[in-house]
């Protein structure tokens, strides 16, 4: 596990985070969802020691983070926050790099100009005159050139042209293939977790909601139409089959069903004799909603 | 490398078997020839918008069925398929896809002359001169 988090709480004014158990395992790309407010950007904050939880302990690449910060431990993460510091604003990527090339010992050198040509950089510039994307795409150069183990990254896209978050997704994925490495993203865009996520961690006004395998949620929900004429069967009755979470009445004689475990409801359906006609998708932010109303 | 496979998220069945199927296809008609490398467990993951986790199982298990080969440190290859499975599979393919038509024929209330009678006309209309 690259990170380890054991009874976190943390209050941010009316906001309570936690107490949660959180494991993220390494090799692995994992996104934490949730709207804005929901706590993942402080889940955040507390793994690069940026604030500390009120309670519980949180243990990052074996070590456990014990109130002063742990400088070599800082030096195989990276962290692309989502607002970008305004006392930056007077700086350029070349004078910050001249200093970064020195404390971190995995600087590599190559892969940092590769990026500035991909990415179209003008190393001179103040940040404080950047586009919001060319100064995200600078944040990203930043935090990510000198080839952490752990890589944070709060809303990625946010202020990319499309073209760019492409290169982007190469160069994460790209990173990830080079060696046993993992990625945490806090992200409320759905495209992003698709693309990039292994497992998704739902959160939802500070409460964890769950861990979960990206690919086993998009398995397991599923959105069914099934022909129930009320001569036949009582909706109402449905709700009650195995891993139904939302019953909708489409028309007279169709209802749709949205499941948790499509199998379990698959069979349950045949067993009272009732016909699937159609089978479609259930989309993670629908997934996180019907979580959020059950919890 | 580009591989077309297309997963729909709308079916009932799991991703991993979806692709598992098409790239099977892909190998087993010759259209992915043998010796070619595939592409890395996360860009084929990125490219069908899965997780590594699924690729990583669909490259296992096609590997077991001996279908792949995978070299340390290189990568995952298409390995020599023999004839006879070639064959097995083309007319596994031909059944699937004939079962599935007796299906629709089924769900419409067809009889079993009623089918005969259509898929007369349309190997007939197909195989024309």
């Amino acid at each position: 596990m690259v990170v380890r988090m054991k009874g976190i709480a943390k209050e941010r004014g009316k906001l309570q985070i936690g107490p949660m158990d959180l494991d993220i395992p390494s090799g692995y790309v994992t996104a934490i969802v949730g709207s804005n407010g929901s706590g993942k950007s402080t889940l955040m904050n507390m793994m690069m020691q940026l604030v500390h939880p009120d309670q519980g302990q949180i243990e990052l690449l074996g070590h456990t983070l014990a109130g002063e910060h742990q400088w070599e431990l800082k030096k195989r993460i990276g962290y692309v926050m989502e607002k970008s510091w305004n006392d930056q604003n007077g700086d350029t990527l070349e004078r910050i790099v001249t200093e970064m090339k020195y404390w971190y010992p995995t600087w590599n050198q190559a892969l940092y100009e590769r990026m500035v040509d991909v990415f179209e950089i003008d190393p001179k510039q103040r940040f404080g005159k950047m586009s919001k994307g060319t100064r995200r795409k600078c944040e990203f150069i930043i935090g990510f050139v000198h080839e952490p183990e752990l890589l944070l990254l709060d809303e990625p896209s946010s202020g990319l042209d499309p073209l760019s978050w492409k290169f982007m997704l190469d160069e994460i994925r790209a990173y990830m293939d080079r060696g046993d490495r993992a990625v945490i993203l806090a992200s409320h865009i759905i495209d992003e977790v698709k693309r990039l996520a292994d497992y998704v961690v739902f959160m939802h006004k500070g409460k964890l909601l769950g861990r979960y395998e990206k690919d086993q949620l998009i398995d397991d929900w599923k959105a069914l139409w099934v022909e129930a004429s009320p001569e036949v069967v009582d909706r109402v009755s449905l709700r009650r089959l195995g891993g139904v979470m939302a019953l909708e009445n489409e028309s007279r004689n169709v209802v749709k069903i949205v499941t948790l475990d499509v199998s379990m409801t698959e069979m349950a359906l045949e067993q009272a004799g009732l016909r699937v006609l159609r089978t479609g998708g259930v989309e993670l932010d629908e997934i996180l909603t019907y979580l959020i109303q059950q919890s | 490398m580009w591989i077309p496979i297309q997963i729909n998220e709308n079916s009932a069945e799991p991703l991993y078997h979806q692709i598992e199927v098409q790239l099977r296809s892909l190998i087993l008609s010759g259209q992915v020839e043998e010796g070619t490398l595939l592409p890395s467990i996360r860009e084929f993951a990125n490219d069908l918008k899965c997780s590594v986790i699924t690729v990583r199982r669909v490259y296992q298990d096609l590997e077991s069925e001996g279908l792949l080969r995978t070299k340390q440190g290189t990568g995952t290859f298409v390995a020599k398929v023999g004839s006879d499975e070639r064959d097995r599979h083309r007319r596994t393919a031909v059944v699937e896809a004939m079962e599935s038509a007796v299906d629709v024929g089924m769900q419409v209330q067809c009889t079993k002359e009623d089918l005969k009678a259509i898929f007369k006309e349309v190997l007939d209309a197909k195989y024309k001169g």
